[in-house]
Order: C-alpha cells, then structure tokens, then sequence
C-alpha cells in the first residue's frame, strides 16, 4: 500500500473518531452542568484546553460561555479541531481514497458534513443542539458499520483501526478529564457520583460498566473500567490492544510493537495510585503525551515519504 | 404518450436509429419496438432507475467551481443506446487499427531517421514548429516502436452516413471508464434486451488494458502504476476506475522517487517498490520538473532519464503528442500510404492547412461556413464554429489566423449525424460523435464502439461533457437479429 494512501485511510478513521467523540464530549459536559446545582461557567471553557485547541480559542466572543464554547467546537472553521473542520478534512481523505474504500463511504461522510454544515451552525438551543450531535453521532455509527461489513480485512482496514483506536483512546482520556476537572470541594457525594454516571454514560459505557463492576458507581471503579477493562471498545487498554493486533498484521513493526509494549505496561498502573485529582490529571497528561508520540512513530515509520529517503541515503 | 418514431424527424442530418421516413435501421428494429412499447411512466422508471445506478455506482466527473472549490457532478447519461451493425463497425475497426499503426511508425521515424520529411511527404516545417515535438525522445526506441500506446480517435458521420475521422487524441484521452459504466448502467434499465440482442461486450477494456502495458516490460509480474495529477483532475475517477479495474496502484507524482540507479520506486509502508510500467495521466511537460516545467508538482523528478535509459515504461511515451497536432492530422493518409503501402480505410475531413497561403486564402474568404481549430488544443476549446459565430468573431480570429497561421486548421462545417434521446417523455434528436480506443502493445486491441459523446442541448454540437455534453451506451450488434423487419 502507498505510504500517502496509508496516511489518508488513518487520518480518516481519526478525524471520524474525532468527530463523533467531540459530540460526546459537549453532552457530557452538558449532562455534568445540569447535574450541578449552581451553573458554573468553568464548565465549559475548560473544554476548550482539554481538546487542546486553546491557541485557536482566544478571538472567540466570551459573552456566554456554553454558547461561545459549542460555537467552537461544533462549526467553528477557524478551528482545526472542530466537527465541522474534521468533517470537511474527512471528506477530502475519503475522496482521495475512494478507490480502496467500499463505495458508500463518501456517501455517507458526505451526507454528516452537509448535515453539519446546514443543521449545526450557530447558536442552538440546548435541546436542539443535544438532538442533533446525537443524529450526528448516529450518521458515524453508520460509516462504523458500513466499514465493519465491507471494507476488506487488508491493509487499509488496519490502518484504520490504527487511527480509530489512538483517537479514541486519546479522546478516553480526554473525555475523563473533563470530570477530574469540573469537581468541586463542595459536590455532595450523590451529585459526585452522578457525574461519574454521565461519563460513562457519554462513553456509551454504562450497561456494560454495570455487568461487569455491578451496579455501585464510584470513582475507582469507573476509572479502572475506563482504563483497563479488556472488553470494552473504548477503555484505554483496549484501544492499545487493538493497535498491537492490527500492528502485527503491518510490516515493519517491530520498534512500534516495542514502544506498545512499553505504552501498556505505563497505562495499567493501579488506580490507588490516582486517589488525588491531581494525580489523575497528572497521569491523563502523560497518557495524552504518549499516544502524541505513538503517533509521530506510526507517520514516521509508514507515511514519512522524508522517513524513506532518509532511510535509503543511510 | 409512448414514443412515436413516425413522427420522430433528424433535422437534416443521418439518424443512427430512425431512417426519413421513421422506420429503425437494420440493427435497431428490437431497440425501436421495445422502447415505444414503454408508457410514459415505464419510461420515466427507466430513467430513474439509470439516474439511481449512476447515484449509486458514483459516477462521476469533476467540475471546478467557485463557491465549491471542485465538485464531482453525477455523469449525465441518456438511456437510448446507439446501435452500430457489427459488419458496418468490421470496417471501422480494420481502418482504426490501420490509422494508429502508421501514426505510431510515424512518430518513430520522427525520432530517429525522419526519413518521411526526408521524402518530402510530411512538410518539415510541420514539425519544427510543432510545440509538442520533443528533441530529448530522439534516439529512444520504445518497445515494440509504439508511441502511442492509448489512442482515442473521435468519429463522426456526415448526413450520408459516412464516417469520418475527426481527430486523433495520442497523448492522454480519456473517456474510457465512462463507457464501461454506460454498459453496467444500460444491463440494470434494459435488461431485457440484453437477452434478445446479441451485443458485443465492452467489459475486456481493463484486461487488455492490463496486457497491453504489461507487455512493455520485460518483468514478469510487473508492477503498474496509473499517474494521476490527482483528485481535482477532471478524470480522477476514470484514473481511480481503471486503477482499480487493474490492480494497479493509483500513484500522484510525490508516491514516486526516482533512485540513484535511474529506477522508478513508489513509496509504500512497506518501503520502496520497484515500478515498472506508469500509465501516466499527465501532460509531457508535468511528467519531470528536471528537464521540463521545473515548477511542476504533479511529476517526479529524474522519470525522463529512467525512461531514456529503458528503465520504466511511460504510456504514452513522451513526446507522442507530436502527432496530435491537428496540422499532422491533415497528413494522415499521405501518412498511411506511406508507411504502409495502403490506401486509408476511415477518411478524414477534409481539412484546410493554414500555414499554405492559397488555403489560408480560403479560409480567410470562407470563414462563416467553416470550423476553425487550433492545432494543438483539445477538448473543443479554442474553436471558432463560423456559422454560429457572430461577424465580429469572426473578423477578430481572422486576425488570429493571419498573426500564427501555422496554429490553425479550418474544416466544413458537419452536420454530425444525430441519435434520440429521451428528453421528458420524448425521443428527440441531439447530434453526437463517438470514441473508439484502440490499445497498442505488443498486439493492437480496438474497443467494442466506444464512447458515445452526445451534445444534450437542442442544436448544439458541442459533446464534451466539460461543456454540457451528456453520453449514451453503444451497442456493436451482430450476427441475425429478431425484429430487424420492424
């Protein structure tokens, strides 16, 4: 396969992941903020740093935070990061490989980008903004599912789920983030346990959360659930998981096995060992930096056309 | 109201299907029959479902617009086949073979010993002046001594009926894909008379696409690659199609590095792999900023010497284009006669050389019943149609003609033949061309018809799907035929 045609298919499983995931990460919020007996206006602009797009943020009328903040993250276009912009990115990726994808694919990436570009733009009310990232969130399933069932378990299929599972484990990360950051001192220990239910909520992780952890919700629990459990499609390990099969079935592989390896073993510390807010953070930081650096290793070693010439001039 | 070809009527022109005097010609009788026995709804359903297929099967060509930057617009498609009898098309096929051989022994000789301007038969100047001669193909031999390797010649008929040889596209014509889907398209809206004709199928282009490159190499399993300037070229999807149809990688010129060793490499994730045969879908002057436009993207530095050097195959060649010129076309059958010892089988339009003063006179003189073209453009661009061009028009390309003679030739205005398509729920003329490939490798290969080009507007004669032109399937039918008395 191309190292160009590799790039793309991988960008496009991220930018999709990313998509959806954004989505998710503004209904949690919203969950967490209603949940909250006093508004807080933190809630939301901490969102802003925790998908690390704070650069792009500052021009950004701050008038009313939540509408200012979803602006952003939903149909900015000024912001790379936004749904909007990773859609249109999507769509270019997907029109460039659309001979190695099953035909529909366009189709459907299409149809989420238009459907944002006409029905996300704005200011939304909360309901309506709520209805229509979930419709979002539907047409992603759609594409999930389409490329479940056609798209050939070659080389384009891994490189998906490459991009796929380090998106979405970023995004794991991320979306845990918001509530180590949005508690406060003085949240009763019903609303405390209430926000641990709209993440995994938020994660679609909640039955499954409950068949395995049973049906007490608290901190430790979800967390460990989030991090380590190894059936759930976006716990952490399970995404790391994910990118060693499909790296087995990639050639040259063996510093990237390497540093997965090492990646696991760093990931599963004890979830004792995060007691403390800031240890968590702390901890969600480094996880962030190092799906950073999986990343650079995975472009460098199949999609750098400078990485090949590099490597033929030693 | 079910069509009715009685009252159907050409305007003047030969009718592929319907005669003077409403009846189907031979061939088309089964064709006729069933589609007038269609209510107005069946054939709307019809039309839907062709308008679906394309939806579906995507379809498409790119148009670059303003506000959407480039957009893919579904193919426009009429579902009234063309139909041509298989002894009539024998014929054409014999004299399309004919043609692309003496041009590829044409452009051969121009890069070594220009032994028929030596003769005095081809005019020197034609080729000095010629902007697509390229001094740096001197001395290379191609295998087999094909240039050419993908040729798209346009063919019209006059109202007699006669065929004609409207222009040679050498260097990268394309249209190709579109006649592959027009048949997948046609076998979902009329099924049924797929089982009642017996049509030559188109489906083998990619095969011998596949074996006519192929055999420009001396690699076993070689690798191909189709060389694209990438998703906002026009024919991205014709160039992803048969990529695909293929098996061979779809490559932008950055996929592409050029070794020390002079070898062609594509850049993959499991490192460099050798290319072998590069179906390229660019200009000569993209192909290698080293020795051609310096500032183009779309090439790979170093591929001209690789390919001097018999490294890598290029279809087409480099400087093939040299026979492209509509100025060189006028000389084709002298071109024939020449190389082959054998009279042309297609004959060409009859064509006015600027460059020579008397015919220029004529031009000149005649410029409202003529067709101006520049010599090197294509895709219709440039054209002047003297009949349809208003007196300052005219009168400022005349000015044109006398400042750069050399770059224009003039030719009768045609009245190309016209075929019904479905417009609403009715069956109208609308004058088309069509473009047979011919493939040259180590054998010669013709396909089934070709592309049927189809001018959709009432009237117009301009069939380039760039400038609204739509296309229909071609049916090659032969053998006995039920219904032909109809």
């Amino acid at each position: 396969m191309l190292s160009r045609v590799a790039d793309r298919v991988y960008w496009l499983a991220r930018y999709m992941e990313r998509v959806e995931n954004t989505a998710r990460l503004i209904e949690v919020t919203s969950a967490v903020q209603l949940d909250r007996p006093t508004r807080t206006e933190t809630g939301w602009s901490i969102l802003v740093a925790i998908t690390g797009s704070a650069s792009h943020y500052a021009a950004v009328d701050t008038q009313n935070q939540e509408q200012a903040v979803c602006r952003f993250l939903i149909s900015d276009a000024k912001n790379p990061g936004s749904i909007y912009q990773s859609l249109a990115a999507a769509r270019e990726n997907a029109r460039t490989i659309r001979d190695i994808m099953p035909p529909k694919t366009w189709e459907l990436i299409n149809e989420a980008y238009l459907y944002t570009r006409e029905e996300l733009t704005g200011s939304l009310s909360r309901s309506a903004r709520g209805n229509r990232l979930r419709r979002l969130v539907g047409h992603c399933h759609r594409l999930s599912g389409l490329l479940h069932s056609s798209l050939s378990r070659g080389e384009a299929f891994e490189f998906r789920r490459l991009g796929m599972n380090l998106e979405r484990a970023d995004m794991t990360t991320r979306i845990i983030d918001v509530r180590a950051s949005s508690e406060i001192e003085t949240d009763s220990p019903a609303a405390r346990q209430g926000y641990w239910r709209s993440i995994l909520r938020s994660l679609s992780a909640d039955a499954a959360y409950r068949r395995e952890m049973q049906a007490t919700i608290h901190r430790e629990a979800v967390l460990d659930f989030l991090l380590h459990d190894t059936h759930f499609p976006r716990s952490l390990v399970f995404c790391l998981e994910q990118m060693v099969a499909a790296l087995k079935r990639l050639p040259r592989n063996r510093r990237l096995q390497v540093y997965l390896r090492e990646l696991t073993h760093r990931f599963s510390r004890n979830v004792d060992r995060l007691s403390s807010d800031e240890r968590l953070s702390e901890y969600l930081d480094n996880c962030q930096k190092d799906l950073g650096q999986l990343h650079e290793l995975i472009a460098l070693t199949y999609f750098s056309l400078d990485g090949h010439r590099r490597r033929r001039q030693q | 109201m079910p069509i009715d070809w009685k009252s159907y009527r050409s305007p003047g022109c030969f009718d592929e299907l319907i005669t003077p005097s409403g009846r189907a010609r031979p061939g088309a009788g089964t064709l006729c029959q069933t589609l007038s026995n269609l209510s107005d709804a069946e054939l709307g359903e019809r039309k839907s479902a062709a308008e679906l297929a394309i939806r579906t099967m995507g379809i498409t060509f790119t148009v670059y617009s303003e506000a959407e930057g480039s957009i893919d617009r579904e193919w426009p498609f009429d579902i009234i086949p063309r139909v041509i009898q298989a002894q009539e098309w024998g014929t054409i096929e014999r004299g399309l073979k004919q043609r692309v051989k003496a041009l590829n022994r044409f452009i051969d000789d121009l890069y070594h010993d220009q032994r028929i301007l030596a003769d005095g038969v081809v005019d020197e100047q034609v080729i000095k002046n010629s902007k697509d001669f390229r001094p740096e193909c001197r001395g290379i031999s191609p295998p087999h001594g094909v240039w050419s390797h993908i040729c798209g010649s346009d063919l019209v008929r006059d109202e007699s009926g006669e065929v004609f040889v409207l222009e040679d596209n050498l260097r990268v014509p394309s249209g190709v894909a579109y006649m592959l889907e027009n048949r997948e398209v046609m076998k979902r809206v009329l099924p049924e008379l797929f089982a009642e004709y017996p049509i030559r199928p188109v489906d083998d282009y990619p095969t011998q696409l596949f074996e006519t490159l192929s055999s420009l190499t001396e690699a076993r399993r070689p690798t191909v690659a189709v060389l694209t300037p990438g998703i906002y070229n026009s024919a991205y999807f014709e160039h992803a199609y048969l990529a695909q149809e293929m098996g061979a990688l779809l490559v932008e010129g950055a996929d592409l590095t050029v070794g020390r060793d002079h070898r062609v490499y594509a850049r993959t994730i499991s490192g460099l792999t050798r290319v072998d045969v590069i179906y390229r879908r660019i200009d000569d002057l993209f192909l290698d900023p080293k020795v051609f436009r310096p500032d183009s993207v779309l090439g790979v530095p170093g591929l001209l010497r690789a390919w001097q050097e018999g490294n890598v195959a290029l279809a087409n060649a480099p400087g093939c284009g040299v026979a492209d010129d509509k100025l060189v076309y006028t000389y084709v059958p002298d071109i024939i006669r020449y190389y082959l010892n054998e009279e042309p089988l297609l004959s060409n339009v009859p064509s006015y050389r600027c460059n020579v003063l008397e015919e220029r006179e004529y031009v000149l003189d005649n410029l409202d019943q003529l067709v101006v073209k520049p010599v090197s453009e294509s895709g219709g661009y440039g054209m002047l149609i003297g009949p349809r061009a208003s007196k300052k028009e005219r009168s400022a390309f005349a000015r044109k003609i006398s400042q750069a003679p050399r770059n224009f030739i003039a030719q009768p205005t045609l009245s190309l033949s016209t075929a019904p398509a479905l417009i609403g729920h009715h069956a109208e003329p609308r004058h088309l061309d069509l473009r047979p490939f011919i493939l040259s490798g180590s054998d010669v290969h013709v396909t089934a018809g070709g592309l049927t080009r189809v001018a959709m507007v009432k009237g117009s004669l301009v069939v380039n799907s760039s400038q609204g032109g739509g296309s229909k399937d071609t049916w090659i039918v032969g053998g006995d035929l039920p219904g032909d008395s109809a």
